[in-house]
C-alpha cells in the first residue's frame, strides 16, 4: 500500500490551484496523487480556487476616450516643451507652500495667544476655569449640525478644486491629489460617525481636524485661482 | 449633419487601424518593443498605439494599488508621460510590459511615500494599514470585514475587492495584483519589484490567504 506523502505546503497547494486553470497545466504527479486521496488538501485547493476566481471576476475599469485623449495631448505637450513647464509648476508649489505656512502660522499664533491668556490670569479665573473643566467634555464639542456643515463646506471646496480646466502642471496635480485624499478621509470619518454616533474618539478627531482642513483647503483654492 | 459626424468618427477609427510604419506593416501588428522604438524615433502614431494597448492594464493595476479612480487616472497619465520623457533611453533588454509596469510601480511607490509624508493636518487617520504595526486610532469604526461587506451589499463588487486589497500590506498587494490580476509571470513580477522569484511566490500565496476570510463573506452573498 502506498504510504501517503506528507501534506503539501501552502505554496505547493497554491501552485497546484493555479495550474488547474492554466492553459498548459504542469501539475506534479505526486502532488496530484496526494490531493486526490486527501480531503483536507483537496478542500484547501478548492478554497484557493474560489478566492482566485472571485477576485478575478471583479469588473475592470475601462479608460474613457477623454482620458486617452488627455494622455495623448499631455504627451504632445511634453514633447513640445521638453519639461520647460516644470518651472511654472515649481513656482506654483512655492506660492502654495507660502500660503499654507501663513495659515499654519496664524493658527499657531492664535493657539499660543489663547494659552497665554489662560496662564496669565489663573488667579482671577481659577474658579470659572474649574467650573469649565468640571463640565463634561461633550459640552465643548460642536454640535452634529456644525460638524455636518463644515464637512459639507470642505467637500464643496474639494469639489471646486476639481472643476473647470484640468491642471496642467505636476504641482497642480499634486494639490488636487491632496484635496482628493482629504475628501476621502472625511467621507470615511463621516461614515464611522454614522455607524457609531457615540464614538467620542471619532468626534474628537473630526472636531480637531475639521477646522484646520477647511483653512488649508481654502488656502489651496486661493492659490489655485491666483 | 449628425450622419456626417458619425461617418467622420468611423473613418478616423478605421484609418487608425490602417496606420502603418514606414515599412508598410500596420502598427497594430507590431510588438510593444518595436512600437516603443518607433516612438523613440518620433512616431506619435506608435505611441498612440501603445497607449491604446496598455492604458487599461496600467489603469487597473494602479487603481488596485491606490483604491481611488481619479488618482489612478492621474498616475496612469504620469506613467505614459514617463515613456515620452525616457523614450530616447529605452533599450529592449526585457519585455516591454516589465519596463512599463516597473515605471508604474515606481510611480505608485512615490504616491504611497507622499501619502505617508502628508502633513497630519490633511489626514484624520491612517484608515488602512500599510504596516501591521500601525494602530487604527478610530477604535470603534467597525472591523474592515464589515466595511467590505457593506460595499458588496451596495452591489459594488469592484470596490469590495478594493476594500479587501486595501487590507494587505503594500508588498503583498503589489505582488498579488501584478501576478493574478494583471497576468504577469512570476519572473516579470520579480523583475518589476526587484525581489527574488521565491519571495514573489510567497507574497502571492500570503496575499490570497489574507484575503480569503473577507472574500468568503462575499461569496456567501452571491
Amino acid at each position: 500500500m502506498d504510504r501517503m506523502r506528507p501534506h503539501p505546503g501552502r505554496s505547493e497547494l497554491f501552485a497546484y490551484a493555479e495550474q488547474l486553470a492554466a492553459a498548459n497545466p504542469a501539475i506534479p504527479a505526486e502532488t496530484a496523487r496526494h490531493i486526490a486521496r486527501c480531503p483536507a488538501c483537496a478542500a484547501e485547493v478548492q478554497r484557493i480556487r474560489a478566492s482566485l476566481v472571485f477576485l478575478e471576476s471583479a469588473p475592470e475599469l475601462t479608460p474613457s476616450e477623454e482620458q486617452t485623449a488627455q494622455i495623448l495631448a499631455a504627451a504632445r505637450s511634453e514633447r513640445r516643451t521638453g519639461g520647460k513647464a516644470s518651472s511654472a509648476g515649481i513656482r506654483f508649489v512655492v506660492r502654495t507652500a507660502k500660503g499654507i505656512a501663513c495659515a499654519a502660522a496664524v493658527f499657531i499664533m492664535g493657539a499660543v495667544s489663547f494659552r497665554a491668556v489662560l496662564i496669565e490670569q489663573p488667579a482671577v479665573h481659577a474658579a470659572s476655569a474649574r467650573a469649565v473643566l468640571a463640565r463634561p467634555a461633550v459640552d465643548n464639542a460642536p454640535s452634529p449640525e456644525t460638524i455636518r456643515k463644515v464637512s459639507s463646506d470642505i467637500r464643496e471646496l474639494a469639489t471646486v478644486l476639481q472643476e473647470g480646466n484640468r491642471p496642467q502642471s505636476p504641482a497642480e496635480w499634486r494639490s488636487r491629489r491632496i484635496a482628493l485624499a482629504v475628501r476621502e478621509d472625511l467621507a470615511e470619518a463621516s461614515s464611522a460617525l454614522e455607524r457609531n454616533p457615540g464614538c467620542e474618539r471619532a468626534r474628537r478627531l473630526i472636531t480637531v481636524n475639521l477646522a484646520r482642513q477647511a483653512d488649508a483647503l481654502k488656502t489651496l483654492y486661493v492659490e489655485r485661482t491666483l | 449633419m449628425a450622419e456626417g459626424v458619425g461617418k467622420t468618427a468611423a473613418w478616423e477609427r478605421s484609418s487608425r487601424l490602417r496606420l502603418a510604419d514606414r515599412t508598410g506593416v500596420p502598427l497594430s501588428e507590431l510588438g510593444d518593443e518595436e512600437l516603443m522604438l518607433r516612438h523613440a524615433e518620433g512616431s506619435e502614431a506608435a505611441f498612440e498605439e501603445l497607449v491604446r494597448r496598455r492604458q487599461k492594464g496600467v489603469l487597473n493595476y494602479i487603481y488596485r494599488m491606490v483604491q481611488n479612480r481619479q488618482i489612478a487616472e492621474e498616475l496612469t497619465q504620469e506613467v505614459f508621460l514617463a515613456l515620452v520623457k525616457n523614450a530616447e533611453r529605452y533599450r529592449p533588454t526585457a519585455k516591454f510590459t516589465t519596463y512599463l509596469y516597473t515605471i508604474a510601480s515606481n510611480i505608485v511607490a512615490k504616491e504611497w511615500a507622499r501619502n505617508k509624508r502628508r502633513p497630519r493636518i490633511f489626514s484624520l487617520s491612517s484608515w488602512y494599514r500599510n504596516d501591521e504595526s500601525e494602530i487604527d486610532p478610530i477604535e470603534q469604526v467597525g472591523d474592515d470585514a464589515a466595511n467590505v461587506l457593506a460595499t458588496f451589499q451596495r452591489g459594488e463588487v469592484s470596490e469590495a475587492v478594493n476594500a479587501a486589497l486595501k487590507r494587505l500590506p503594500e508588498h503583498l498587494r503589489e505582488a498579488f495584483v501584478l501576478h493574478r490580476l494583471q497576468g504577469l509571470s512570476y519572473e516579470e513580477v520579480a523583475a518589476i519589484t526587484d525581489a527574488p522569484i521565491g519571495t514573489v511566490k510567497s507574497r502571492v500565496v500570503r496575499a490570497e490567504h489574507a484575503l480569503r476570510p473577507l472574500l468568503k463573506r462575499f461569496r456567501e452573498y452571491m
